[in-house]
């Protein structure tokens, strides 16, 4: 019932991010045979750009190709937007109960907190599921109508990158949640921006790269997955492991704290 | 008669701050229990950890005679609450409210609903976010009540709502009161415990000062002294509040009835009015007591 009642909750929020982001990626797309020229003519340009190619991955994906634009170009939005969606649901998920004083109704119907959290965090993530799985299928609509050949293995694995991530950037937020006496929504969208950067800044400064290890950012990068054709599995190991942990001591601290009213 | 709820001893501290200290509580099957004390004093904390909404510090919680801590979901199905602070989410409709509430139940509780909400006249079609509070006082009743809970914990409910539907309010809570249901009810408005309630806690600071039925509350040998026509009053052993205004002389006295008659006498007074004090007056009679 908590999951239902969730899912209700959060319909409005994420019709808004998932259509916003999927119809501007797919508007992207439709864009790319007019841009193709100019895109070929400027890819010299971009590849010489030093520390920033590589942050963008355009060492490595070309953005002459529509595979390479649609990693690069429509790559960026969906994995922000995607990460900051993730980043509002996880944060308000707990602590919008004490913030907007309904704890005491939720808290007291005949369910345990564990249930309440559980169902609640399932809810976040059928949410993000539902997101990932339209932008998915918007992805795929588009090559064919700009006559390209859609590149299954590549962009399976890069959407499935790309839900794994949304998945940790989410439970990052829930642990926060479950601390939260109210939603703040500018802590959690801070992480998301914080991981993006991070993302970006390890492929900069050597001396950053021990991000990689942090931020979710890096093994979803679309160029690294779609040139390999294999998502790193160490990095995926530590991100699935670091979802769970989150999602553990989320609940487990949300269980034995005293609630507001 | 069986022991709906057992408190013993209930400690719960908030950091440095006091929240109650040793509390013990036991109500009885049946009985209409009233919990009075002032804003701070410690209601809705024992009420929250009757509630497992807050975890106790040291104690026990036996409610329905099972224990709150391992309990809780059992427990939960068999009461109905109603907060204070009385708040649902906003964007959803009060059909949808008590709906959700009835589905937690795993109840249907079609009929019931439909009954409180055209006694209470709540308007179903409304968004909560629409409601005042008094509205949405009104159908934390209806989700209180709907499922025929065994025990109806009240933290302060009548704040908000009107005459009429206060009254509607108790009628209902006599009703299930004599189909034999528990009600623990918590308020500061104490002429609602004088009227409804059997038995009753006087909590201050977090510690219970006196425990009693209503009635022997009431029947203290404390009595309400008004003397028109002096200002002055010899030292009388038993006195206390005393108070001099334009209709006279006023002041409680605690004690045999007889001395004062006789000190009385001897006074040049042109009335005397000895009565028993209202429940308002025995409060605050504790308060002092206790404060002493």
């Amino acid at each position: 019932m908590i999951f239902k009642h969730e899912l209700k909750i959060n319909l409005r929020s994420f019709l808004i991010w998932t259509l916003t982001i999927a119809i501007t990626d797919f508007g992207f797309m439709l864009m790319y045979p007019s841009l193709q020229d100019s895109l070929k003519k400027a890819t010299d340009v971009y590849s010489n750009m030093g520390a920033l190619t590589a942050a963008f991955g355009m060492d490595r994906l070309s953005m002459a190709s529509p595979l390479g634009f649609y990693g690069i170009e429509v790559g960026a939005i969906l994995s922000l937007g995607g990460a900051l969606f993730a980043a509002i649901l996880g944060t308000g998920i707990l602590s919008k109960e004490e913030g907007g004083h309904t704890s005491e109704y939720l808290f007291t119907l005949p369910y345990s907190r564990i249930t309440i959290t559980v169902q609640k965090v399932a809810a976040v993530f059928m949410l993000i599921l539902s997101f990932d799985v339209v932008n998915m299928l918007f992805g795929f609509l588009s090559f064919p109508l700009i006559n390209a050949p859609i590149e299954l293995k590549e962009l399976l694995l890069y959407h499935a990158a790309q839900f794994t991530m949304h998945i940790e950037v989410a439970s990052i937020c829930v642990l926060l949640s479950a601390f939260l006496k109210k939603v703040s929504l500018g802590s959690g969208l801070g992480i998301a921006l914080l991981l993006y950067f991070l993302d970006m800044m390890s492929r900069i400064l050597s001396q950053l790269e021990f991000a990689k290890y942090i931020t979710p950012f890096y093994y979803s990068n679309a160029a690294d997955i779609m040139v390999n054709q294999k998502i790193d599995s160490m990095l995926l190991t530590i991100g699935v492991g670091l979802t769970l942990l989150c999602i553990f001591v989320g609940t487990w601290y949300y269980n034995k704290r005293d609630l507001a009213a | 008669m069986e022991q709906v709820i057992q408190i013993k001893d209930l400690v719960k501290s908030y950091g440095k701050s006091r929240g109650v200290s040793g509390i013990s509580i036991t109500v009885q099957q049946g009985d209409f229990y009233g919990f009075i004390g002032p804003n701070g004093a410690g209601k809705s904390t024992t009420i929250r950890s009757m509630l497992g909404l807050i975890k106790k510090d040291s104690g026990c919680i036996n409610l329905l005679g099972m224990d709150i801590k391992t309990n809780k979901v059992d427990i939960l199905k068999r009461i109905g609450y109603m907060p204070s602070e009385t708040m649902f989410y906003p964007t959803l409709r009060v059909n949808e409210i008590i709906k959700m509430t009835a589905d937690a139940y795993q109840m249907d509780c079609n009929d019931k609903a439909n009954e409180l909400c055209e006694r209470l006249k709540v308007d179903r079609t409304k968004k909560i976010e629409e409601l005042s509070l008094g509205n949405r006082k009104k159908i934390s009743i209806v989700c209180a009540l709907q499922h025929k809970p065994d025990l109806y914990i009240f933290d302060e409910p009548t704040s908000g709502l009107d005459p009429l539907m206060q009254k509607e309010f108790f009628t209902l809570l006599r009703e299930v009161n004599k189909e034999g249901a528990t009600i623990f009810f918590s308020s500061h408005v104490l002429s609602e415990i004088q009227s409804y309630c059997n038995h009753a806690a006087i909590i201050k600071e977090g510690k219970i000062i006196a425990v009693d039925s209503v009635s022997n509350l009431t029947k203290t040998n404390a009595r309400k002294v008004t003397l028109k026509g002096i200002s002055q009053l010899p030292l009388i052993p038993g006195i206390s509040g005393k108070t001099c205004e334009e209709s006279g002389l006023h002041f409680m006295y605690r004690g045999d009835i007889k001395p004062l008659i006789s000190v009385i006498n001897k006074l040049n007074v042109q009335d005397v009015i000895i009565e028993e004090p209202s429940l308002e007056e025995i409060f605050l009679h504790y308060y002092e007591k206790a404060g002493e």
